[in-house]
């Protein structure tokens, strides 16, 4: 049986490296004129202008829950779910990469799913799993 | 071999081809003897037939063959249109619309085979005689396949309209930061051109705007037949009268609209008009009030009986016994908006489980916008939808709230008054100006911030739905033009923001919507 191959972008955030799944408009674009919002969920860290389209900025280290300082000059890792744009903050994008298998850290308490690369644990962030928490359904 | 390639360009052919063809075909209802109108619905039949010829849709195609031979014959004189042929004619229309939306999920056509044979047992009757018995004699005033001019046309997707409008909002935007700098670093000469760059660029994109409003008469043309249709499946007599004023919206907000309506006008059929009711009419109003369109849906049926919306809502616990007792006329009618009340007293294929109109609510919700009714027993009820006027392009007074950069449209602002002095404002709950008298509203718990003592520059002096208010500002403001853009989902369900927009240095700002803050 031929497993399916499936598609991630990788980025970095802290000097650890993740992925997510490859959609069709993923692209790492710069950061900047953050406008920041009154009363939302802390995750969130503003609204951006790119390429015609108003961008939510989503804080990346807090879902991972990892400390982070976040630069004044970022970038965010572009992506669309539900007609909206979203931006996951990232220190430097990476190469995309196509996998056969995805394992599970059931060690793990959120973002479980991971895949090897260079039999390194490079873990997943599902873009669902971020809207689910946020409350934003499809 | 059906061409897959230019199925999309197919089908959204076809579909407003579909709905011209009603418009033409409920012409025809009211003057079945009008040459014209037969000579046009022809022509139409005959370009959907080479159009699904040229696709492979062999079904779609013989069935627009026996249609088109009815219509045909009608020209020929011989065959009277009549109240059954108008029926059938009519009755394809929902045939043809169920074929499409096959094709659209699967690429194959539904069996026509049925409606083929009732199309051509009609030509097989040739009826020539009308009810008296006589020989209808049409006056011909064009001939069949004459030529009329014609406009060409092509069909755009929203999608490459998107990617172009963005492609100008940047470019307008890039112009707005250039004519910012040159103002401030710049020469006359450099100042001028970018003037005049800056007028070609908002033309260009108020030209590319038109191409996406759409005229209200176009979406409502199909409005007529639907009401036909569900007045028919409850038994009832009902006529939509339509006046649109001419007016258009984008499309997006239209496609919206319409399902708003839809509904209404399902529950004026269902509820509304009685069985007994033989001047059943609905009317349906689109028209402008100030920065604000209203549509109204009115019935003149039998009226809500609100006593029995109120047993509805204790009933289903919405509100106490106790309660329902002390609640305002507002209040009252509030409550036909809640989910599982109903205006109807039975439930019927149209309507009736108490659904539709919390989703009315809801939907208009959506839009920014309010819903409203009223009802006077045995004369009518009247829903009046507001919406807001999308404004793409907008000026603005754009001010900064601590972190947050914020904008109020300049169409609400009365005065900007710079402070001689700073002031702190701490007794005062009213500001005058020219012996006029504001009410002082500050941001602070709107924007969940904590409350601290700022030494206020300026005043904005605004209009509201609820009069005169004054909004003291600390922080530097501007006058500049917006670009709106779609607010993004996080931001939905705050409702003290109207909109977000690019301001000139490219940055967002939330247009705050002051009528909901007081």
């Amino acid at each position: 049986m031929v497993k399916k191959q499936q598609k991630f972008i990788l980025f970095y955030i802290n000097d650890e490296k993740f992925a997510m799944p490859l959609l069709g408009d993923s692209q790492f674009i710069s950061c900047d004129k953050v406008a920041i919002l009154p009363d939302v969920d802390n995750r969130i860290t503003g609204l951006i202008y790119h390429g015609g389209n108003i961008i939510t900025v989503l804080n990346t280290a807090k879902f991972l829950d990892i400390k982070y300082n976040l630069p004044d000059e970022h970038n965010c890792l572009l992506f669309s779910f539900s007609k909206d744009f979203y931006g996951l903050i990232v220190d430097q994008g990476g190469e995309t990469i196509k996998v056969n298998q995805v394992f599970t850290d059931r060690n793990k308490k959120q973002f479980k799913k991971y895949i090897k690369i260079n039999k390194q644990k490079v873990y997943i962030l599902e873009t669902d799993k971020i809207m689910e928490d946020l409350k934003i359904y499809d | 071999m059906i061409n897959n390639k230019y199925k999309d360009l197919y089908l959204s052919t076809y579909k407003s081809q579909l709905k011209k063809m009603a418009d033409l075909l409920l012409a025809l209802e009211k003057n079945t003897k009008s040459q014209n109108l037969i000579e046009n619905i022809f022509r139409l039949i005959h370009s959907m037939k080479g159009a699904a010829a040229t696709m492979g849709y062999k079904k779609t195609v013989h069935a627009f063959h026996a249609m088109e031979n009815i219509i045909d014959s009608a020209y020929n004189q011989s065959l009277i249109i009549d109240e059954e042929v108008m029926d059938i004619l009519i009755g394809s229309l929902e045939k043809f619309k169920q074929n499409i939306q096959t094709i659209q999920k699967t690429s194959k056509e539904i069996n026509l085979q049925q409606q083929t044979t009732i199309f051509k047992n009609i030509v097989k009757k040739k009826n020539t005689k009308n009810k008296d018995g006589k020989k209808v004699i049409v006056k011909r005033e064009k001939h069949i396949l004459g030529s009329l001019p014609t406009v060409a046309e092509i069909s755009v997707s929203i999608h490459k309209l998107n990617v172009i409008q963005y492609l100008l909002d940047d470019l307008m935007i890039s112009t707005m930061e250039n004519k910012s700098v040159i103002k401030k670093h710049g020469n006359s000469k450099m100042l001028s051109n970018c003037m005049r760059m800056d007028e070609v660029v908002n033309n260009l994109r108020r030209e590319f705007e038109k191409l996406r409003i759409v005229p209200l008469a176009q979406i409502f043309s199909s409005l007529p037949f639907l009401v036909r249709e569900i007045a028919k499946n409850e038994g009832k007599e009902a006529e939509l009268i339509i006046e649109d004023n001419d007016l258009a919206l984008d499309k997006s907000i239209l496609d919206e609209l319409i399902e708003i309506l839809i509904q209404l006008l399902k529950n004026a059929v269902a509820h509304g008009i009685s069985k007994d009711q033989k001047n059943g009419r609905i009317n349906l109003e689109a028209r402008l009030d100030g920065e604000m369109m209203k549509v109204i849906v009115q019935d003149n049926g039998q009226g809500i009986d609100w006593q029995k919306i109120m047993d509805q809502a204790v009933k289903h616990r919405i509100i106490s016994k106790a309660k329902a007792k002390k609640l305002t006329v507002k209040e009252v009618k509030g409550l036909i908006f809640s989910p599982g009340i109903s205006s109807g007293k039975s439930v019927s294929i149209s309507s009736g489980r108490g659904v539709g109109l919390s989703l009315v609510k809801d939907k208009v919700a959506e839009l920014k916008g309010s819903v409203e009714v009223d009802s006077v027993s045995k004369k009518g009820t009247s829903f009046t939808i507001t919406l807001p006027l999308p404004l793409s392009i907008f000026r603005s007074i754009v001010f900064s709230f601590k972190e947050h950069a914020l904008a109020v449209p300049l169409s609400i602002v009365e005065k900007i008054v710079k402070l001689e002095e700073v002031k702190d404002f701490k007794k005062s709950k009213f500001f005058v100006d020219n012996r006029k008298k504001y009410k002082l509203i500050y941001l602070f718990e709107t924007l969940a911030m904590p409350r601290f003592d700022a030494l206020y520059k300026y005043v904005l002096l605004l209009k509201t739905k609820e009069g005169r208010v004054a909004l003291p500002l600390f922080g530097k403001i501007t006058e500049q033009e917006l670009v709106n853009k779609k607010m993004p989902t996080i931001l939905k369900d705050k409702d003290y923001i109207k909109g977000v927009a690019v301001s000139e240095d490219g940055g967002p700002v939330l247009v705050i919507d002051i009528n909901n803050i007081i």
